[in-house]
């Protein structure tokens, strides 16, 4: 069946559970004109629908949209046009709706749950706009139901257990038809009918809305981490971003920054182009510098690399040998000492490969730099570079401390974590603050979003505990550094060892840094009691060359 | 036209797309036929643009392959993957003279440029199949130095 669901996801906005449909071949045969039934129908000036939950009539009044859409608006992810054009593209009528009566909550239901009680999704407060198309969904109806329906020119384009969601016939009005049509089955005796709703909410969803602001600074303990010796990681210790650009002007940035090149059109700064705010928001986790929503190394220096760029159309372009060249730089000349990469490239190459690996092996005099990739967000097998064995492969979890999945329960269910054998540990990944391009650019006109999402952002947190580790116990190399993050990892619930979903657990950033704090003093330890005996030794060698002369 | 390449000493398969086809238009001046080509097509990398098999005229085609204008684009889930003109070999303490040798018994002409402890390999011709042939070709010939076929790729962007 040419069906297919697509969750639509725009900065600070979200269509969720939007059902589109490929027009399948007509079926209508002599069908007659929905004018010409409506002898059980609602006239269009007064639609209702029923809703089971409740048990009420929601009482609605349909707006068209203003006029001709700009395609070019549609590059703008912040205006509403980008979801109407994209259902425009597929040819489907799209009218706002505005609720007459009932209350709103009734309207904003999960229209397309497989559920016969229908849960809402969204409170008051998220809700931003409401949409009407052409579809429609039918629940626990029986035959003659359905042929009714089919008689009038719908068509099944989809089943989910009792329910099926139709289309109205391309009539004049095929969004009213919709609701006609609805209200026809559900007086015909099917239990559950009504539109098939698409709802713009505002970002975040109520799960999320749940999340204090820097929840992810409370669940891996950064306050504590921040009152040890150098807990803020320290100046000296470089982090690298790898990705499509820093803001090195934003205010919260600029003075982290210390080194930034763009390797896609070579210039000496890797100030990203357009609204690509993705490395200002991994750079923002790390070393944001502002009170109100800090980094959680807000100490240590940034080193900007600009590996990619955004084509347009939602996908980023990334060369090989440009990669290779800035994994490089970064280590090579800019002195990193973790590699931030929220990125992957599908396919592996030896390229980039060798070059991740002479990073690990040669970067920080020998030490080792820790490279730092990101899992993956579409809950498959990870990918390349993930799929090296060296570096740390982090995936994402969420504010109930599981694994981020399309089902876990945070009210994103457009993106999980992927999985696989080279999986180290998960950290927070959901409705993370943290820096946006500054001015009008990026993902709002703030300087700062609370929304960074994905394992792109569960990605800087290891990348920042790392850098707090060095910045703590400078001599810890690249092996032991990996060993304290991934032995301090918190099991997750149910969890007793590494699986290839979880990894090791979820980051323990406080944990990692008493034990790096440990390592460090004892360290201190050793080289006062070896300078202490080196002093005695002095002394002994001084007072024997002494008595020595004396005797001559 | 080789469908593979080597990573990590492994043969991987590459699945060709069918549909589409890169244009290198840094190499010669963008005229004609060309011209409406390129404003209808993607512009990816600086030069380089993702257009319509469908679009090119046999002739045009003819002349793009003639002069090695045309880079081969395979798909892999999801990711769109451009064969470029160039090919990186890092070589190591003794290897020198045996990729060199190799470089020289390639099936297709190459230019070769020394960069600090690498070689970078291009093709003549300017045709991304051809880099690939003379990567594949090194790797099959001395399996020491570590070679890479540059790829231009266009991934989905990272949740943000």
């Amino acid at each position: 069946m040419a069906v297919k669901t697509l969750e639509l996801e725009e900065a600070g906005e979200e269509v969720t559970r939007v059902t589109t449909v490929r027009r399948m071949a007509p079926r209508r045969v002599n069908m007659p004109t929905p004018a010409r039934q409506t002898d059980k129908l609602v006239q269009p000036t007064k639609l209702t629908y029923h809703d089971a939950t409740t048990a009420m009539q929601v009482e609605v009044a349909l707006r068209a949209l203003p006029g001709p859409l700009d395609p070019m608006r549609a590059r703008d992810p912040r205006t509403l046009s980008v979801i109407a054009t994209r259902f425009h593209m597929r040819d489907a009528p799209l009218r706002e709706v505005t609720i007459a009566a009932a209350p709103l909550e009734a309207a904003t239901r999960d229209m397309s749950s497989t559920s016969n009680t229908s849960r809402p999704l969204h409170s008051r407060a998220s809700m931003v706009r409401i949409f009407a198309t052409d579809a429609f969904a039918v629940g626990h109806a029986k035959r003659e139901v359905a042929r009714s329906l089919t008689d009038r020119g719908a068509v099944a384009i989809s089943e989910r257990g009792a329910w099926t969601l139709y289309l109205a016939p391309p009539d004049h009005d095929p969004v009213v038809t919709a609701f006609q049509l609805a209200h026809l089955a559900r007086v015909r005796g099917a239990l559950n009918a009504h539109p098939n709703f698409i709802r713009l909410v505002r970002r975040p969803t109520n799960a999320v809305a749940t999340l204090p602001r820097l929840w992810n600074h409370a669940m891996i303990g950064v306050a504590d981490t921040h009152r040890l010796r150098h807990g803020r990681g320290r100046r000296a210790i470089r982090v690298a971003i790898l990705d499509e650009g820093v803001d090195d002007q934003h205010p919260a940035l600029a003075a982290a920054v210390v080194a930034s090149r763009d390797f896609i059109d070579g210039a000496h700064s890797a100030m990203p182009s357009g609204n690509d705010a993705h490395g200002t928001a991994c750079a923002g986790v790390i070393a944001s510098r502002d009170r109100s929503i800090p980094g959680i190394a807000p100490n240590v220096s940034l080193v900007a690399a600009r590996i990619a760029k955004d084509d347009g159309a939602g996908n980023w372009v990334m060369d090989d040998f440009q990669t290779a060249d800035a994994i490089e730089w970064c280590w090579k000349v800019a002195r990193a000492d973790v590699l931030s990469c929220s990125w992957r490239l599908g396919i592996p190459i030896d390229v980039v490969a060798d070059a991740l690996n002479d990073a690990r092996a040669r970067g920080r005099r020998g030490k080792g730099v820790i490279v730092v990739v990101a899992a993956g967000n579409d809950e498959g097998p990870i990918q390349f570079p993930g799929t090296l064995s060296g570096p740390l492969v982090v995936g994402a979890s969420n504010g109930n401390d599981e694994r981020k999945t399309r089902s876990s329960k945070d009210g994103e269910p457009h993106w999980g974590s992927s999985h696989g054998p080279t999986l180290s540990l998960l950290a927070p990944g959901i409705a993370i603050a943290t820096t946006d391009i500054s001015g009008a650019r990026g993902h709002t006109s703030a300087d700062f979003h609370d929304s960074f999402n994905g394992t792109s952002s569960a990605t800087p947190h290891v990348a920042a505990a790392a850098a707090i580790l060095v910045s703590i116990a400078p001599t810890l190399t690249e092996t032991q550094v990996k060993r304290i993050v991934l032995r301090t990892a918190r099991k997750l619930r149910k969890q007793v060892r590494w699986t290839p979903t979880e990894g090791h657990g979820r980051l323990d950033l406080h944990a990692a840094a008493l034990q790096a704090s440990t390592a460090a003093a004892r360290k201190r330890k050793k080289n006062a009691t070896l300078a202490r005996a080196g002093k005695t030794r002095r002394r002994n060698a001084a007072r024997k060359r002494s008595s020595s002369s004396k005797l001559t | 036209m080789p469908d593979y390449y080597y990573s990590n000493g492994d043969r991987r398969p590459l699945t060709r797309d069918s549909t589409r086809v890169a244009v290198n238009i840094a190499v010669r001046p963008v005229v004609g036929e060309l011209s409406a080509l390129v404003e209808g097509g993607r512009p990816l990398a600086e030069g380089i643009v993702l257009v319509d098999r469908k679009r090119i005229p046999p002739r045009l085609m003819e002349q793009l392959l003639e002069n090695g204008q045309v880079l081969p684009v395979f798909v892999d889930r999801g990711t769109t993957i451009i064969a470029m003109p160039e090919v990186r070999v890092a070589v190591g303490k003794g290897e020198r003279s045996s990729v060199f040798k190799a470089i020289a018994r390639a099936p297709v002409a190459a230019v070769t440029e020394e960069s600090g402890d690498k070689l970078v390999v291009r093709p003549a011709s300017g045709s991304g199949y051809d880099a690939l042939r003379i990567a594949n070709h090194l790797v099959e010939s001395s399996p020491g130095p570590r070679v890479a076929q540059r790829f231009l790729r266009v991934v989905s962007r990272p949740e943000s």
